[in-house]
């Protein structure tokens, strides 16, 4: 009888004691982490013309180089200064290098309707950093008798992040 | 004779306690079930190009990212969370899954909200020893204010598991 009372009192110990280890892990929490990074957009803004200058037409005609410094050469026509490069305000997140294209070619037109071609666009930098200089330069074709004028046009610059 | 009974009596006694102590031995087999949540992998929205109107980036439990009003940018660096949810023990190794309702990441002075999580398995989960082991992935919804400004943007969010009865 003593050895009776014993076990059962064995048996209810042990059925009181392990439902309160079992509940203890029958639910279980963990921490996560949540990042994002968020980048400035990349904006250009112009802030001066690519000026091709004053030209003499002439009765062969020939081509005008403006780079990127702003300076002017051509191999035959007579140039009378004028001339400067493109150049634009990047902004974006500092650090960060992009990428620069353009148009390939663009026409500029004066008052009574002649057209010259512009092309070769070539960038100061491409990749740039943000922060860099941006200029753009390019080559103006001028026709044989080109017939005299102000002639103007626009060209698009696209910047993207790398 | 009156000690071999008394011997047979005490024998059958304890047969009838051992009967009892059974059901409950086996109660508690089952209730030593346990669960167990381990992170693997941080949900990451990646890198996000702010605009002028926000919007949201969506990244799924299965990995993939949407955008809407902002842009995505990069091709990879997002990623769903990652959790190993183990089962221990016999019986019902199902369990529920208790996920935030929104928990807000921080750069310097900005913040921005995450909300409408989502995960695979949904709603509840299953574990099956003796392996034990699921995957548990973590997708929400990040919301990019008006000309959110640039920043490694960071919080924290909890995951429960509930084992099921």
């Amino acid at each position: 009888m003593k050895s009776f009372k014993r076990t059962l009192l064995g048996a209810l110990a042990l059925t009181l004691l392990i439902p309160a280890a079992g509940f203890a892990q029958s639910s279980a929490t963990a921490t996560g982490d949540a990042l994002a990074n968020i980048i400035q957009p990349i904006t250009i803004v112009n802030d001066a013309a690519l000026n091709f200058g004053d030209i003499v037409a002439d009765a062969v005609g020939g081509s005008v180089v403006v780079d990127t410094a702003g300076a002017a050469t051509s191999g035959t026509l007579t140039l009378l200064g004028g001339e400067s490069a493109a150049a634009f305000t990047v902004t974006g997140a500092a650090g960060r290098t992009f990428d620069v294209s353009s148009d390939l070619n663009t026409t500029i037109t004066e008052a009574g309707g002649a057209t010259m071609t512009v092309d070769t666009f070539s960038f100061s930098c491409d990749p740039c950093t943000i922060g860099d200089p941006l200029t753009v330069g390019g080559t103006l074709t001028v026709g044989a008798n080109q017939t005299a004028g102000a002639y103007s046009g626009t060209f698009d610059v696209t910047v993207s992040y790398q | 004779m009156n000690a071999r009974r008394d011997s047979g009596a005490r024998w059958a006694k304890f047969a009838f306690v051992v009967a009892l102590c059974l059901p409950a031995i086996a109660a508690a087999q089952e209730q030593q079930r346990s669960i167990d949540l381990t992170p693997s992998s941080d949900l990451h929205f990646g890198s996000i190009i702010a605009s002028p109107t926000g919007g949201t980036v969506v990244v799924t439990p299965d990995g993939m990212r949407t955008t809407a009003g902002v842009f995505g940018f990069g091709g990879f660096g997002y990623n769903p969370g990652v959790f190993e949810v183990t089962v221990k023990g016999r019986g019902n190794a199902h369990y529920q899954i208790v996920l935030p309702a929104s928990v807000t990441l921080t750069s310097g002075g900005s913040s921005m909200t995450v909300d409408t999580f989502q995960s695979t398995p949904a709603g509840t989960g299953h574990a099956q020893p003796p392996a034990g082991i699921e995957t548990l992935r973590v997708g929400a919804t990040l919301r990019v204010g008006p000309n959110q400004p640039g920043g490694n943007y960071a919080g924290t969010y909890f995951v429960t598991v509930h084992l099921l009865n």
